[in-house]
């Protein structure tokens, strides 16, 4: 009777996220569907701090001092963080996501019941989780440092095929191994846990900057199925459909953006080092550069169409406001002035978009 | 097997619940114009926060004196509001930037 209240508050909590995240795929919603989306996630903190529990002492001086510090932390980041350095923000953020689920499962297997068969859905439920929570945990990080250039492109381990095949083939073994004991072995999932984070870091490493924004989506969606599995232990509906929708979006998200650089996601998981789609518009524009600025202005000028195809470069070297100046300046004089963003221009597709507007360049152009 | 199929029967509900969010998921972003992908995926990664959630209710039902689980859990819900917060906020100073030039 009394956790019916609080399922019924839960079941708002989902209403919120699907709005949310419904609101959040068309741009006049979108700041409101972030806004609902978080005001369902704090209801649902809320709602979960004073959902009865069976066991255990509440420990809320531990609760309130994990989520005040996470909160500060992830606060000053997000607003200190530059436009441009964004993808690299969101990668760890969902790195530290996959890093709660891990530890979620690691505590279950600690607290597992002795001599209990494992053979059941819940621990296999449970490794699953740790499985993936370890991936998106040390991938994201992986993600992370290439972008943010503490690991170089060319850092690659050798054949990282056949060891990534190796290691998932010892991984699914071991899992296998542990769930068909009789009972509890918390060293095989130690060692289990290991070779999941290993693994995370071999899966990411071979593959390329241009691609990395696809890789963290499908990190991403990882951390919503860790969360979702994580959901099922649990029994907490919240937990279970939020992760599933990001778990089911961010596939779709992810699969989006490969056709939108015109790739298979197959072919950039494995392809390792291969054309970098980002890159594309910035060529053009640097030959275009290669005039002298007086002439550039001169044609420029007399031009009746101007198209600017801005790429990275431009956002880093924050040039996009003095493009914006140009902009003004040449509309006043009648020219028509367009913007060319390739899709998956900047380092996230619509990423470019987001960075036209920190100048206000209005966007559908 | 027999594990794992009581399993499945006596979380049924959770199951079809499963299922249908699947489906929901997709659903739900299978329109989103290219403009909005990071901050979509920037929005979604932020929801991939309530595993915090289950921190939570792991560290309430653990006794006080076990130290491993209850810093394990500090450390799951530090680092998972780190994502929930940083993700919200970050995603509304993006759409923040779309928003400021419909002004003009």
């Amino acid at each position: 009777m009394e956790t019916t209240l609080y399922d019924f508050i839960y079941l708002i909590c989902i209403v919120l996220f699907i709005v949310g995240l419904k609101r959040l795929s068309s741009p006049d919603t979108a700041r409101n569907g972030n806004l609902v989306a978080a005001a369902g996630m704090g209801i649902a903190i809320v709602v979960s701090l004073f959902y009865p529990v069976e066991s255990g002492q509440n420990n809320y001086g531990w609760v309130a001092g994990g989520m005040l510090v996470g909160a500060a932390v992830g606060y000053t980041a997000a607003r200190r963080v530059k436009m441009t350095a964004m993808p690299e923000m969101v990668s760890l953020f969902n790195g530290l996501g996959g890093a709660c689920a891990m530890m979620i499962s690691l505590v279950e297997f600690y607290n597992y019941p002795a001599n209990t068969p494992l053979l059941n859905g819940a621990a296999f439920t449970t490794l699953f989780a740790l499985f993936i929570g370890s991936i998106s945990f040390t991938g994201s990080l992986v993600a992370y440092g290439k972008l943010e250039g503490f690991l170089r492109d060319s850092l690659v381990l050798p054949a990282p095929k056949v060891i990534n095949v190796v290691l998932l083939i010892a991984i699914l073994a071991l899992g296998g191994y542990i769930l068909f004991l009789p009972d509890i072995d918390f060293t095989l999932v130690l060692i289990f846990l290991s070779l999941s984070l290993f693994y995370g870091i071999t899966f990411v490493t071979p593959i390329g900057g241009g691609d990395m924004p696809v890789v963290i989506s499908l990190l991403n969606s990882f951390t919503g199925i860790g969360a979702a599995l994580a959901g099922l232990i649990y029994d907490n509906q919240v937990m279970l459909v939020g992760g599933i929708l990001v778990g089911a979006s961010g596939t779709i998200l992810t699969v989006l953006m490969c056709q939108a650089m015109n790739r298979s996601l197959f072919n950039v998981i494995v392809g390792g080092f291969s054309s970098q789609g980002g890159a594309a518009g910035e060529g053009r524009e640097q030959i275009v550069k290669e005039a002298t600025p007086s002439d550039l202005a001169i044609e420029l000028k007399y031009a009746n169409k101007v198209m600017v195809v801005p790429g990275y470069g431009l956002a880093v070297a924050q040039a996009q406001h003095v493009v914006h100046e140009l902009e003004s300046m040449l509309e006043t004089e009648g020219v028509n002035f367009m913007y060319a963003i390739h899709p998956v221009a900047g380092r996230m597709p619509g990423h470019m978009n987001v960075l036209l507007a920190e100048a206000d360049v209005p966007y559908p152009k | 097997m027999d594990g794992l199929v009581s399993f499945i029967s006596d979380n049924l509900l959770m199951v079809y619940i499963l299922v249908f969010a699947i489906f929901l998921g997709m659903e739900v972003i299978s329109k989103v114009p290219t403009v909005l992908h990071t901050p979509l995926m920037s929005g979604a990664n932020a929801v991939s926060g309530v595993v915090v959630i289950g921190a939570i209710l792991l560290i309430r039902q653990a006794s006080a004196d076990d130290y491993l689980v209850l810093i394990l859990g500090f450390l799951g819900i530090a680092l998972a509001m780190v994502n929930v917060v940083g993700g919200y906020a970050v995603t509304d100073r993006m759409l923040d930037m779309f928003k400021k030039k419909k002004r003009n």
